[in-house]
């Protein structure tokens, strides 16, 4: 199935509610997981993305698109024309409201992150996601990711007593 | 921001456990009190955070671990022997300066002597368990003069993510006044597999003055060792051990060095 368009290389990426969606095999090789399937050449017909819903691997796709080493239609890399501490700078600018999303889209990217094996994706959703957290209270934690408290009272003070300077 | 906890019940979809591990992987690795501030949200994250499987994964994704503290020989007790280097307030109960010199630490493991030389046997300590071990010194120490002593892990291949528990290797040095400006200088392996040690290597040395009371040890791509003896500007050396051939060598300091001192 792989096409060619303007001389790139083309990938059909299906998800389970069978939306189809084109793209630059470059881009669909950041994911580590799909760039193994094409190297084992298991990608002959589209690649069906299970447990990925349109809404969501098409933000993942959006993503791999910005974060694919490019070429610009010259020829020339784009880090040829633009400072890469410039290009990093603007990455680190989309991405920041790229994530801009909420709780449930964060956590399908995440999802999606891990079973996809794109490593700069599932860095800015988890990171993101801790950062959020990690000034919260047990309970605002717990709440957020409805979690339970599966503790006994006298389970968590234990752990509070023996381990102190962690809860000052 | 996020919108705070919700008090309608809107049930927010839920994690699978093993993106929980992915989270959890990216709390930062030099304030500990995170993880276990982590482990009481619930058991299932305990059991994450608890897991070898977490730990070589928050290695491999971290590499270079944070330097959380440094243990100090001063003989000042209103010191913490423990002295923190960030700002977590992460501690350990690290034995007693009073009691125990420390020697080495490496790979999670730590080497103390004791102060006053009595009872011949160190100490090594593991410094996230507190569990203890003695180790006896070398029946060829007989010695009242410092000695010093390196601590590292064995194991082949080893990371160092999580290797407590595996083989071991404590290097033994001390120095005996053979004749008057003579020294000779000797090294011996404790291998943790067989509890015992192995031959003493020796090198002599016609320097006049040479001891281990501030000696800490260096070592160089897991195959040699190197001390710096104490001493002023022209008695300060270097020993040179090599853990394969176990061969001792002790040489001067550049003349550069020299003028530093």
């Amino acid at each position: 199935m792989a096409t060619r368009e303007a001389g790139k290389k083309m990938i059909m990426l299906k998800s389970p509610d069978g939306m189809e969606f084109e793209v630059e095999e470059a881009v669909a090789m950041e994911s580590q997981t799909i760039r193994k399937m094409i190297e084992d050449d298991c990608a002959d017909t589209a690649i069906l993305i299970p447990n990925i819903n349109s809404k969501i691997l098409s933000r993942v796709i959006e993503y791999c698109n910005k974060h694919v080493p490019t070429t610009g239609a010259t020829g020339a890399a784009a880090s040829d024309t633009v400072a890469p501490a410039a290009l990093a700078e603007d990455l680190k600018i989309w991405d920041a409201e790229f994530i801009k999303v909420n709780r449930a889209t964060r956590f399908n990217l995440i999802q999606a992150a891990s079973y996809l094996n794109i490593k700069g994706l599932l860095d800015l959703t988890s990171q993101t996601t801790i950062d959020t957290i990690s000034d919260n209270s047990l309970e605002e934690i717990r709440s957020f990711l409805s979690t339970k408290n599966d503790y006994l009272p006298e389970e968590e003070q234990t752990i509070r007593r023996e381990n102190q300077w962690a809860f000052q | 921001m996020e919108p705070p906890p919700p008090r309608r019940r809107v049930s927010p979809p839920a994690i699978p456990d093993e993106l929980f591990e992915e989270i959890l992987l990216r709390l930062p690795p030099d304030d500990p009190a995170c993880l276990l501030r982590a482990s009481l949200v619930c058991k299932a994250w305990s059991h994450t955070v608890s897991s070898p499987r977490f730990r070589r994964r928050l290695h491999e994704l971290h590499r270079t671990p944070p330097v959380l503290g440094v243990l100090h020989n001063w003989a000042d007790e209103r010191i913490p022997r423990f002295i923190h280097t960030t700002a977590s307030s992460f501690s350990l109960a690290a034995p007693v300066w009073r009691t125990w010199r420390a020697l080495d630490c490496r790979h999670r493991r730590a080497l103390f002597f004791p102060q006053e030389f009595g009872g011949p046997a160190m100490l090594l300590w593991d410094s996230i368990t507190g569990a203890q071990q003695r180790i006896p010194v070398p029946a060829a120490f007989k010695s009242d003069d410092f000695p010093t002593a390196a601590v590292f892990c064995a194991a082949d291949g080893c990371d160092h993510g999580d290797c407590f528990g595996g083989p071991f290797r404590v290097v033994f040095f001390f120095t005996v006044e053979v004749d008057e400006g003579t020294h000779a200088t000797s090294a011996c392996i404790y291998l943790s597999e067989t509890g015992a040690w192995g031959e003493l290597t020796s090198a002599h040395s016609n320097r006049e003055f040479l001891e281990f009371r501030e000696s800490y040890s260096v070592l160089v791509d897991r195959s040699a060792l190197y001390f710096m003896f104490d001493g002023n500007a022209d008695t300060a050396s270097v020993v040179q051990f090599d853990l394969a051939s176990h061969d001792l060598t002790v040489f001067g300091l550049p003349d550069t060095y020299r003028l530093c001192i």
